[in-house]
């Protein structure tokens, strides 16, 4: 692996662990008594962010790199379901996170000052923060798995 | 001025929709269809690229256009939040189950 | 220093924030419940305190994945496979869930502060043990049992602090 794809595979795994923070600190804040509107903004921004700047990062080093060096290893090691299974799941419900994560963003920037009054709409919300959160945590998981098999 | 923000939400909600509801297709029928995965791999250089790209392109393209014709009620701007929520959790499943169910017939 | 040390330094804060503010937020919390009620300043340490104990959780999960990225780099991927890392990483992922259940109100609070205080402690405890060698599954039977416990005990203390306004 060469220095730039080190650094790009550091930034994917650190920038998208920044990402599943942010979109865990919107669930939490959003489920709060006194919702902190100002800080939902913050978060959801950082999350919407992260999730693009690990989609480029992973991408080039899948593209340019997993294909031909580490996905022949994993499926010719002991557990060849890493790749079958774990990453072909991950590299596909990824792309979920970017669209998901707009939404949130753009209905907390553009309602926010609305959650307080209108419970179902913080609730209804607060739901596709959730999905966006356990989708990135999965991400998260299926990465370590996937690098782990990659011996 | 709010009425229209709750057509901007609605609208991209949809457009959410609409690209997780594709991104499940591409990846499914990819596997299934062979030329449909070759296709995007000439197009794009990497099949992975093209469902992204088009998943991005039906979102923003979407979500841009439906703003004049989306409900300005609350209410529906609600309801679409929740359907993304269950497109989204059902997307996943889906292509969960799918590359289970491909590994385990082909062990 | 090198990188290492760095993640071993970061960590270690992370795990002194994180096991001392779920500490202190147990004990605060039972002093605060002594008149029955938190008011607005004992509130207020509360949410400091809070605040020190997920500073502690984000600088333990950024360290921890840098450890990962470490092992990827190192040649030690097989340690990413270890299943005492796995248990220490399910713990903490309790931790996560039972935090938003709580902010939630869909857990009960002596659940709740089990939960967290017994997930902090396994969390370190499993760091400490390099050397066990038992099955992820052996280790997360320990963390159950450790959990109730930790229920026990703590029900104890609040008795005995507390007195008969004791859930």
């Amino acid at each position: 692996m060469t220095q730039t794809l080190s650094i790009l595979l550091s930034i994917h795994v650190l920038i998208g662990v920044i990402g599943v923070m942010a979109s865990y600190m919107t669930v939490i804040w959003l489920f709060k008594k006194n919702i902190p509107i100002c800080s939902l903004k913050v978060s959801s921004l950082i999350a919407f962010i992260a999730y693009i700047i690990t989609w480029i990062t992973g991408g080039y080093y899948y593209v340019v790199y997993y294909g031909s060096n580490v996905k022949p290893i994993i499926k010719e090691g002991p557990t060849p379901w890493v790749h079958s299974v774990i990453m072909e799941v991950k590299e596909h419900i990824f792309l979920f996170l970017p669209a998901l994560s707009f939404v949130v963003l753009l209905t907390l920037w553009l309602k926010g000052d609305r959650l307080k009054e209108n419970k179902r709409l913080c609730n209804t919300l607060a739901l596709v923060a959730l999905i966006t959160f356990i989708i990135a945590i999965s991400m998260a998981l299926g990465g370590i798995v996937i690098s782990g098999a990659a011996r | 001025m709010d009425n229209k923000r709750n057509k901007i939400i609605s609208s991209f909600g949809i457009a959410a929709v609409v690209a997780i509801a594709f991104i499940v297709f591409a990846t499914i029928f990819g596997e299934l269809y062979g030329p449909f995965k070759d296709w995007l791999k000439e197009t794009f250089n990497h099949h992975w690229i093209g469902k992204g790209v088009i998943a991005i392109v039906i979102f923003y393209l979407l979500g841009f256009l439906g703003i004049c014709k989306m409900s300005d009620s609350e209410k529906a701007m609600t309801r679409m939040l929740n359907i993304v929520f269950w497109i989204a959790l059902l997307g996943a499943l889906s292509i969960t189950g799918f590359y289970l169910y491909e590994y385990l017939i082909h062990v | 220093m090198d990188i290492h040390s760095i993640l071993i330094t970061a960590h270690l804060v992370g795990v002194a924030l994180g096991v001392g503010g779920a500490t202190f937020v147990g004990i605060l919390y039972m002093k605060a419940m002594k008149d029955g009620k938190i008011d607005p300043m004992e509130g207020e340490w509360l949410s400091v305190v809070f605040t020190v104990l997920r500073i502690g959780l984000v600088i333990l999960v950024i360290s921890g994945f840098g450890f990962f990225l470490e092992y990827r780099f190192t040649g030690q991927e097989e340690r990413l496979l270890d299943p005492r890392l796995w248990a220490k990483m399910t713990i903490i992922l309790v931790l996560v869930f039972n935090a938003l259940l709580i902010q939630m109100r869909k857990v009960p609070m002596w659940l709740g502060e089990s939960l967290s205080i017994t997930s902090w402690y396994g969390a370190l405890v499993l760091g400490i043990m390099q050397s066990a060698v038992y099955s992820y599954t052996t280790f997360l039977i320990y963390y159950i049992v450790a959990v109730f416990i930790v229920v026990g005990i703590l029900k104890i203390i609040k008795r005995l602090y507390l007195g008969k306004q004791t859930a």
